[in-house]
């Protein structure tokens, strides 16, 4: 059992200003994490899926959002048959977006770059839109993740994947249809899956992060085939890690933002401006992601295309 | 590092899963078969970057020794094209197979099935690879794969 979450009062003068109803918001990060799970298309269907959970007496919540995704009240996910045969990943409901906003652009592509993969659960969601189909490079900078990463891709029967161990600058020239950089970050959009981001929140570490970042998307974008696209998201709320780093690049590198349209999901607009900075006018096109609005983790994607 | 598989250790792998299940080469035509450490076999997918940066690839589909040894990653997602030597288990016995646990078998339950590597279903479920042995169905589930199942 998780304890109270205490929020701290520097945490509240931040992003207090920056959302459309302060006391919803956050109500929403003390509320208990969804239990949500997405059914993998490379075994299964949803419909045959959905049968056999309910014959157990599962109750499911469809989102309206994703055909596919689906939620429960209770944590019975990790002990079912559905688990057990790869049918079924289970997965924060925000961590879908990214593929699912660039779905008609990974089913045109012949290769796909998955720059931070581990432990799977985007590259297992990219493979099934690919439908196993064309290359998907799975890198992770970590070996130690690459482990879970290659467990998970072999689980959901993921047939078209590489699995690469690079730091991203460091990854070979080669240029992809599609490039997602899911970036390491703050994660302090996750609070209430993982309160403890709160105690090692700080405005330094935020910063810390954004340096990073900026070169990440700066190296993924160069990663990127001329017409592709490149998907840059973050579970962080905070400007530094999300729109001034596609500001940063707009500023370094050709590179257009795209609009983000989901029906039936509710997006928050991005800021304009922070700290007396005025943002390149293609940040408009980015989106944030609160968790009041869909009763998700907080989340920020940008779309950006070469 | 992974390799592209021998044309040897294709055949073998493919005239295997022919005669012992019944699968016909076709179905692995859009991907490419890939070698890694201790005869491993990979499916993956038809790229160069495959054998110039991957630290692993695709689907381990099999082990290729002395003899060949399909993986429980091969009968979860190509079983759907087995026709022979199946195992089906009881609701009972399925509990015990996720576990991990080797399954005493009824002779009604073998048999024309042949002794060697067999895939076990439930329901039309695809659980894994089993050993069938005297009667015996040696469990082959991988360990990270084991579970306890409370809903099934």
């Amino acid at each position: 059992m998780r304890g109270p979450i205490d929020i701290p009062q520097a945490f509240k003068q931040r992003y207090g200003p920056l959302v459309d109803d302060e006391k919803a918001f956050f109500a929403s990060l003390i509320e208990p994490p969804v239990n949500s799970f997405r059914v993998n298309t490379l075994k299964a269907s949803s419909g045959e899926v959905i049968d056999r959970l309910e014959s157990y007496g599962i109750h499911l919540r469809h989102f309206l959002w994703y055909e596919d995704a689906f939620s429960v009240d209770a944590e019975v996910l990790s002990s079912t048959l559905e688990r057990f045969l790869g049918t079924i990943y289970i997965q924060e409901s925000a961590s879908m977006l990214p593929p699912l906003i660039m779905r008609d652009e990974l089913r045109r592509a012949s290769t796909v770059l998955d720059t931070c993969a581990a432990p799977g659960s985007k590259a297992t969601q990219i493979a099934a839109i690919m439908h196993n189909r064309g290359c998907l490079v799975a890198n992770d900078r970590s070996y130690r993740r690459i482990r879970a990463l290659k467990f998970n891709l072999n689980k959901a029967g993921v047939i078209n994947s590489i699995i690469t161990n690079f730091e991203i600058q460091a990854f070979p020239h080669v240029e992809f249809d599609v490039v997602l950089l899911d970036t390491p970050c703050s994660a302090d959009g996750t609070v209430r899956k993982n309160p403890e981001v709160l105690e090692r929140w700080s405005l330094e570490r935020i910063r810390g992060y954004s340096a990073l970042q900026k070169d990440l998307i700066t190296r993924a974008f160069d990663l990127v085939a001329e017409g592709g696209t490149l998907l840059y998201s973050t579970c962080s709320l905070a400007p530094e890690e999300n729109e001034l780093v596609v500001d940063h690049l707009l500023r370094h590198r050709p590179a257009t933002v795209q609009p983000i349209y989901l029906e039936n999901f509710v997006f928050g607009l991005p800021i304009d401006s922070w700290e007396g900075q005025t943002l390149s006018s293609g940040v408009s096109n980015t989106r944030r992601v609160w968790p009041h609005h869909n009763n998700t983790d907080g989340f920020f994607v940008a779309k950006i295309s070469k | 590092m992974i390799e592209l598989c021998s044309l040897e250790n294709i055949s073998r792998v493919l005239e295997y899963f022919s005669k012992r299940f019944g699968i016909s080469s076709v179905v692995f035509a859009p991907w490419v078969f890939y070698s890694g450490p201790r005869g491993r076999v990979f499916l993956g997918p038809p790229s160069t970057l495959a054998t110039e940066i991957a630290d692993s690839c695709g689907v381990l589909i099999a082990r290729v020794q002395k003899t060949v040894k399909p993986s429980t990653n091969f009968f979860q997602y190509f079983g759907r094209y087995v026709t022979r030597n199946i195992i089906t288990l009881n609701r009972d016995q399925t509990r015990y197979f996720c576990c991990g646990e080797d399954i005493d078998l009824d002779e009604s339950k073998i048999g024309e099935v042949k002794r060697g590597f067999v895939m076990v279903t439930f329901n039309e479920l695809l659980l894994g690879c089993g050993l069938l042995k005297d009667g015996r169905l040696e469990n082959q589930l991988p360990k990270k794969y084991r579970m306890k199942l409370e809903h099934w």
